[in-house]
C-alpha cells in the first residue's frame, strides 16, 4: 500500500455499523487456556533470567571503554546508584532541605549559606566581599560539590559563593551583591555585610567586640 | 492544584474522541503542565501576576470550559457518557510476560521517584537556571523579575536561565504550594512517561512488545539517573516522542485526534526547550509533501503554529531581558572535514558509550538493518526493492572504503527511508528520526570551539549533545518496536501467550 493510499477518506466507524445498545456486552475475555499457562510460565521464566542478566553486577570498575561490560550502565543504575541513594535515604529519615545539603556536599560553604539565611530577613541585600577576595580564600567548587578548596587546585569549577546566579539560589529572597558591585544600585542600598577574615568590619557604623573568621552583620545598629 | 492540573489535561484530551482512557490518563499530567505554563504566561502579559490563586482560578475555568464543550458536543450528538454500552473488562492483554516487566518497572519508576522527591535540587544547571527562575516567579508573581532582568544574574547563567519557561513555570507550581523544593513536578512527569510509552506503543504492538520496550526506554540509564535530577531534557524528551508517535499514529491510523495531540506535545516541546523546533521541522517536511501530493493544505497550515512560542519567547526575551550578544554559533556556512569528523566521532562515542545510553542506540540501529533486510529480502521481487538491493550493496562499498562519514551516513538514512516507503513500514518515522537527528548533531558543528568549549571536557558536545539525545534514544526503541516485522513477532508471541481470549 503507497503512503497515500492511507489519508483517503473512509467512513467514520459509527456509518459502518449500529451502535450496540445501551449495557450490550461488546467486548469480554473467556477463561484461562490450559496451554497458554505453559507458554507464560516459560516465558516469565525467560523474562527473569533476562533481567537477571541485564542487571548483572559487575564487582570491578571498568579501565577503558573497550572493556565495559554491556550492561554497565543499566547495573550502574540499578545496583549502585539507585541501591545506595535508597539506603542513605532510608538511614536519614526526616531531614529538613539543609541538612540534606550537607549530607550531599558535605559541611563546605552551605554552612555559611545556612548562616545568611538565619541572620538575614527575606527583604535584606547582603553586601559579599569582592569576587578577588573570594579567590584568596579559597572560596571554589570542585565538580562533588560546594567545599573549601585551595585556590589553584585541580578539577576546580567557578561555581560558588564567588558566582552571583549560585549565591542568590540558595539565599533568595535575599538579594546579594559583592564588594566590587560598586556600580550596582543594590550596592548603597545593602543593609547586612558578610564579613570574612575581617573584611568589611569597616563599613559597620558599630564596633564588633570580638570578630570571628565569618560573620553576617547588620550594617547599621 | 496538581490534581487540578491533571484534570485540565484529561479534560483538553477529552475533546477528542479518538484517545482511549488510559492514554488520556497517561497523557493527562504533561499536557495538563504545558496548558497550565501557557495559562501563566498569559496572566504574566494581562495582569502581571502569577499567585496560586490566580492560577487555580484559571485552571478552573478551563476544566469548567473544556468540559462544557465535551458535554455540549456529546449532548448534541445524543451520545452521552452514561448512555454508552458498558465495556466488559478485557484481560487479553494480561500475560506473565507482561506481570514480569511491569513489576520491575513499577519497582525502578517508584526508587527514582523516591529519590527524585528526597534531595533538593542540586544540578548546576537548575541552580543556575531554570529552578533559580523558578524560585523568583513564585515569590515575585511576575517572568519578569529581579532574577530575568539582573543583567549580571543573566550574564552569569548564561543560556541555561534562558530556555523557554514551561519547565520553570511548572516548577514554580511547587513552589506555589508550598513546597520547598520542586521534586514533585519531574517525578510527577517521569511516572507520566511510563504510562505514555506504553500507551503510544499499544497503539502498534501487542501487550508483551509494548512492555518490554516501555521497560528498555525507562531504563536508559542517563535517562533514569535523571528522573531524579531537576532538568529540562526528560520533560522535552517526554513531548518530543508524545509529538512523534502522535504524529506516526496519525499518519499510520489516521486518528485525527492524534494530529492535535502531535501539534500540542510539540508546541509544548518547544516551550521547553527550543531545539524540540527540529522535531517539528520534520514532521512539516512529511505535511508538506501530503500537501502536495494529495493537495492537502490544511493540515500543513494548522502545524506552523507551533512556532508560535518560540516566537513569544523570543519577544519576552528581547522585551526584558539584558543579555550579552556574544553568540556560541558561526553564523555562516563552511566546511571544515577534520571538525566534521570530530564532531560525528564525539557525536557516536557518547551514543555507545555504556554508562550514558547502554545498548539503547545499538538497538536502534539494529532495527534499522532490519527494517532494510527484511523489507527488501521478501519484497525483492518488486522493481524498486530491486534497486534498494543494489543500492545497499553499494552503500556497504562505501562503508567499508570510507568509514563513517557525512555521506555515507547520508546515504544510510537516505536507504532506510526509500526501503520504509516502498515497503510500507513508516517512512514518516525514520525521516522525522533522521531529519531531526541531522540537523541536532550538525548544531554542534556550527558551534564555535573558543578554549574547548565544544569539545574539551565538560564542553557543549559532552553535556549539552549527551542530554539532547534523550530526544532521540526513546524514538530509536519505538522505529524497532513498531517495525511491522517486529510487532508482527509479537503477536504471533502474545498469540501463544494469551490467557483470556478476547470475545
Amino acid at each position: 500500500m503507497k503512503p497515500a493510499d492511507k489519508h483517503k477518506r473512509i467512513a467514520p466507524p459509527t456509518q459502518l455499523k449500529p451502535r450496540p445498545k445501551a449495557k450490550e456486552k461488546v467486548a469480554g475475555s473467556s477463561p484461562v487456556r490450559f496451554g497458554a499457562i505453559i507458554y507464560n510460565v516459560a516465558g516469565a521464566v525467560l523474562s527473569v533470567l533476562f533481567l537477571t542478566v541485564f542487571f548483572q553486577h559487575n564487582e570491578q570498575a571498568p579501565t577503558s571503554a573497550n572493556d565495559t561490560p554491556w550492561n554497565y550502565g543499566y547495573d550502574w543504575v540499578k545496583n549502585s546508584m539507585l541501591a545506595s541513594n535508597l539506603k542513605q535515604i532510608e538511614e536519614n529519615p526526616g531531614k529538613s532541605v539543609e541538612e540534606k545539603y550537607l549530607l550531599k556536599w558535605g559541611p563546605g560553604e552551605m554552612v555559611y549559606v545556612n548562616q545568611i539565611k538565619k541572620s538575614v530577613p527575606d527583604t535584606g541585600i547582603v553586601l559579599l566581599p569582592p569576587h578577588d577576595f573570594f579567590r584568596q580564600v579559597g572560596f571554589v567548587m570542585t565538580q562533588n560539590g560546594p567545599v573549601l578548596q585551595p585556590v589553584g587546585q585541580q578539577n576546580v569549577s567557578k561555581f560558588s559563593m564567588i558566582d552571583i546566579p549560585w549565591i542568590t539560589y540558595f539565599v533568595y529572597p535575599r538579594r546579594v551583591v559583592y564588594g566590587d558591585s560598586v556600580n550596582n544600585p543594590l550596592y548603597a542600598k545593602a543593609n547586612y555585610l558578610v564579613s570574612f577574615n575581617g573584611w568589611g568590619l569597616d563599613k559597620l557604623n558599630y564596633k564588633v567586640e570580638k570578630p570571628t573568621q565569618f560573620m553576617v552583620l547588620s550594617i547599621k545598629k | 492544584m496538581f490534581i487540578l492540573i491533571f484534570f485540565l489535561g484529561f479534560s483538553l484530551l477529552s475533546l477528542f474522541r479518538d484517545f482511549k482512557i488510559t492514554e488520556k490518563f497517561a497523557l493527562a499530567m504533561p499536557i495538563g503542565f504545558g496548558l497550565t505554563s501557557f495559562l501563566m504566561y498569559f496572566l504574566d502579559r494581562t495582569i502581571h501576576s502569577i499567585t496560586a490563586t490566580g492560577i487555580d482560578l484559571s485552571v478552573s475555568l478551563s476544566i469548567i470550559a473544556l468540559s462544557g464543550i465535551r458535554y455540549y458536543l456529546d449532548w448534541k450528538a445524543n451520545d452521552l457518557p452514561w448512555k454508552r454500552p458498558r465495556q466488559k473488562i478485557d484481560l487479553s492483554w494480561l500475560t506473565l510476560v507482561w506481570v514480569v516487566f511491569a513489576g520491575m518497572t513499577a519497582y525502578l519508576v517508584y526508587g527514582i521517584s523516591v529519590k527524585g522527591l528526597y534531595w533538593p535540587t542540586h544540578d548546576f544547571d537548575a541552580i543556575l537556571g531554570y529552578d533559580l527562575l523558578s524560585k523568583a516567579i513564585a515569590h515575585e508573581h511576575t517572568l519578569a523579575n529581579s532574577v530575568l532582568t539582573s543583567p549580571e544574574i543573566v550574564n552569569s547563567c548564561g543560556p541555561r536561565l534562558l530556555y523557554p519557561p514551561l519547565f520553570a513555570l511548572s516548577n514554580s507550581l511547587a513552589y506555589f504550594n508550598g513546597l520547598e523544593t520542586p521534586g514533585l513536578v519531574t517525578t510527577l512527569f517521569f511516572i507520566s512517561w511510563a504510562f505514555i510509552i506504553y500507551a503510544l506503543l499499544r497503539r502498534f504492538v501487542s501487550s508483551s512488545g509494548a512492555i518490554i520496550f516501555t521497560f528498555l526506554t525507562i531504563m536508559i540509564p542517563e535517562m533514569f539517573y535523571r528522573a531524579s535530577v531537576c532538568g529540562t531534557n526528560l520533560p522535552c524528551a517526554i513531548y518530543t516522542s508524545i509529538a512523534v508517535m502522535s504524529f506516526v499514529i496519525w499518519y499510520e491510523q489516521k486518528k485525527e485526534g492524534f494530529f492535535y495531540l502531535s501539534l500540542l506535545a510539540v508546541i509544548f516541546g518547544i516551550w521547553t526547550r527550543s531545539e524540540s523546533i527540529l522535531f517539528a521541522g520534520g514532521i512539516i517536511i512529511i505535511l508538506l509533501y501530503i500537501a502536495v501530493r494529495e493537495k492537502r493544505y490544511k493540515y500543513l497550515l494548522i502545524y506552523f503554529a507551533c512556532i508560535i512560542p518560540l516566537l513569544l519567547w523570543n519577544l519576552f526575551l528581547k522585551a526584558y531581558v539584558p543579555r550579552d550578544q556574544t553568540g556560541i554559533f558561526i553564523l555562516k556556512p563552511f566546511y571544515d572535514a577534520s571538525k566534521l569528523k570530530q564532531v560525528l566521532t564525539a557525536a557516536w562515542d557518547i551514543m555507545s558509550t555504556k554508562n550514558y545510553y547502554g545498548i539503547t542506540f545499538y538497538i536502534t540501529i539494529a532495527g534499522f538493518f532490519l527494517i532494510l533486510i527484511a523489507n527488501i529480502a521478501t519484497g525483492i521481487a518488486k522493481k524498486e526493492n530491486k534497486i534498494l538491493a543494489g543500492g545497499s550493496v553499494l552503500w556497504v562499498l562505501v562503508y567499508f572504503a570510507v568509514g563513517a562519514n557525512l555521506f555515507s551516513l547520508v546515504l544510510f538514512a537516505l536507504l532506510v527511508i526509500a526501503v520504509a516507503y516502498v515497503n510500507g513500514d513508516k517512512w514518516e518515522f525514520m525521516l522525522i528520526f533522521f531529519f531531526a537527528l541531522a540537523a541536532y548533531t550538525m548544531t554542534f558543528y556550527q558551534m564555535k570551539d573558543e578554549q574547548g568549549a565544544l569539545f574539551g571536557p565538560g564542553g557543549w558536545l559532552q553535556s549539552g549533545y549527551k542530554r539532547g539525545l534523550f530526544n532521540y534514544a526513546p524514538l530509536g526503541l519505538f522505529i524497532l518496536v513498531t517495525s511491522k516485522w517486529v510487532s508482527w513477532a509479537f503477536g504471533k508471541l502474545d498469540a501463544q501467550l494469551e490467557l483470556f481470549k478476547k470475545k
